[in-house]
């Protein structure tokens, strides 16, 4: 899609080390097609993070066993990260229930939703559904309104 | 319990060797040895690949709580690799019970329960439970073309079909978590799905008659147990009046040809076999005739190819629609992640996406108001 250049150029790329494990090809008209994340890595266009056990233990233990549950495990290794970083990174993500665990704990400022980033770096084009603006406030909003019915969280 | 104690307990409890653990996640066997030792702490990424290797949920490892006692699995006959196959029928029963916990759908009927203070249970007792559980779901005249959709959208019973050896058996569970749920075999015909299907609902009807609610690890039925599950099956899967009028309609004499068998066969979507049993007992020959009755099953079995060649259905799907349903419901409300819907569906990422995409089409309504 000719896009990590001008994203790379902008912004700095890192992906948690589960999400990487994960992320070996993507699927398209025509057929199956790998990615090479070694070569972006080499390059220093994508830097692989990893939170530690411990880490996600302490972000698990905030959250009722079930909240957590939703969470894939790249999910659950990124948001660690984010957390844990919160000076630096955004979290850009499709995923509703992201969004939903951002606004219950109240870092909605965490977050950044595709259509932004593309406007950000000066590539505005309609994005699906879970990429707009609109699906990361409606879900953000969701998040807090469970916050607010004393769902998900533990402490 | 340390995360060490519960990667070993894990991997023992599936049967896998450390060599097919290394070829399953290329985490190499001196490795995995620190990991169950707790030399050393493996990173998330491979922890994730070994609870996937393990069919054990993330949070199963990254609690301290000990290990909650394991449901038990009733097998008719234990395969030599049950424990890897349990762990999938097992993770398949949390995941479906997640999901109807996350979406709020609950089945909105129980499944009946005979309990142990009941009194004695012997083959009249079986067959009036059948009759009760045909009227009590709206099983109909032929229960075999809608047992299985009715248990699994009326009573929430969580039925995986699976791919395992010997192809004749079934195994079930019942837990107070996740309700009962029943493993068949796809590699069996459909008649015979239906016959395991009919025989394991048995077993949990009556599980706590038999075996009391607390217990655990692997159950075997007793031989009683057995031969009462299979007269369930029969009088289940062929109900008493139905099966005359279909014998009736084609008997000329009190007899009836091979074709005609298998027209019943056919119609109550059971084995020949099952139907020849189902004459003996409903046309009252008695325990004294049971011979003749073996003796005319093994005359037909000669001509058994010539008729036993029912268009066989595709193999079913692994998960059941309703399984598929709540997952897909799931991702629509922001319940869970794509990664989550993927993992669950056993799908890729991509494709979990498209069921994204497809928000709308989940949505949009139609009246059916008259006015």
């Amino acid at each position: 899609m000719g896009l990590w250049g001008p994203l790379s150029e902008r912004y700095e790329i890192h992906l948690s080390e589960v999400v990487s494990d994960e992320a070996q090809f993507f699927e398209s008209g025509e057929g199956r097609k790998y990615i090479d994340l070694n070569s972006l890595v080499e390059d220093g266009r994508i830097t692989i993070s990893c939170a530690s056990i411990a880490a996600v233990k302490a972000f698990r233990d905030r959250f009722d066993l079930d909240y957590f549950s939703r969470l894939d495990p790249g999910e659950a290794e990124s948001l660690t990260i984010l957390l844990r970083e919160e000076a630096r990174y955004r979290f850009c993500s499709a995923d509703a229930i992201v969004f939903k665990v951002l606004g219950n704990l109240g870092k909605s400022e965490l977050c950044i939703s595709l259509e932004m980033v593309f406007s950000q770096v000066g590539l505005g084009r309609e994005v699906d559904w879970p990429y707009t603006e609109e699906f990361r406030k409606r879900y953000l909003q969701e998040g807090a309104l469970d916050r607010i019915q004393d769902r998900g969280l533990r402490e | 319990m340390s995360l060490a104690e519960k990667l070993r307990y894990a991997r023992e409890r599936t049967g896998l060797t450390g060599s097919q653990v290394r070829e399953r996640t290329g985490i190499g066997e001196s490795s995995l040895s620190e990991f169950e030792n707790e030399k050393r702490e493996p990173s998330l990424s491979q922890l994730q690949k070994l609870a996937e290797v393990y069919r054990r949920s993330l949070s199963f490892f990254l609690s301290d709580e000990p290990i909650p006692e394991e449901t038990a699995v009733m097998w008719r006959e234990e395969p030599d690799n049950a424990g890897e196959i349990e762990a999938r029928f097992l993770q398949f029963c949390e995941r479906y019970h997640n999901l109807e916990v996350w979406t709020a759908e609950k089945a909105p009927l129980q499944l009946p329960e005979v309990t142990s203070d009941a009194g004695a249970f012997g083959y009249r007792e079986a067959s009036d439970l059948a009759m009760n559980v045909w009227r009590q779901l709206a099983l109909g005249e032929r229960p075999g073309g809608s047992l299985l959709t009715v248990l699994e959208e009326v009573c929430g019973v969580k039925v995986l079909h699976d791919t395992f050896e010997p192809t004749g058996n079934a195994a079930c569970a019942r837990s107070d978590t996740f309700g009962g749920a029943i493993l068949l075999n796809t590699g069996s015909a459909r008649w015979r799905r239906n016959h395991d299907l009919a025989h394991e609902l048995f077993h949990l009807i009556t599980w706590n008659r038999f075996h009391g609610s607390s217990a655990s690890g692997i159950l075997r039925p007793t031989a009683d147990e057995e031969k009462l599950a299979t007269s369930f099956t029969a009088n289940l899967l062929m109900p008493a009046e139905p099966f005359r009028s279909a014998i009736e309609r084609r008997a000329e004499d009190g007899k009836i040809t091979y074709a005609g068998l298998y027209d019943v066969a056919r119609e109550f979507d059971v084995s020949i076999e099952s139907v020849m049993w189902r004459i003996h007992y409903v046309y009252g020959r008695g325990p004294s005739r049971s011979d003749e009755t073996k003796a005319q099953i093994d005359a037909v079995k000669e001509y058994w190819h010539l008729y036993e060649e029912r268009t066989e259905d595709t193999s079913p799907a692994k998960f059941p629609d309703r399984y598929r349903a709540l997952a897909v419901k799931a991702l629509r409300n922001g319940d869970i992640s794509v990664g989550r819907l993927a993992e669950y569906l056993e799908i890729s990422r991509q494709q979990a996406m498209k069921y994204l995409r497809r928000e709308e089409a989940g949505i949009e309504e139609i009246s059916f108001a008259t006015s």
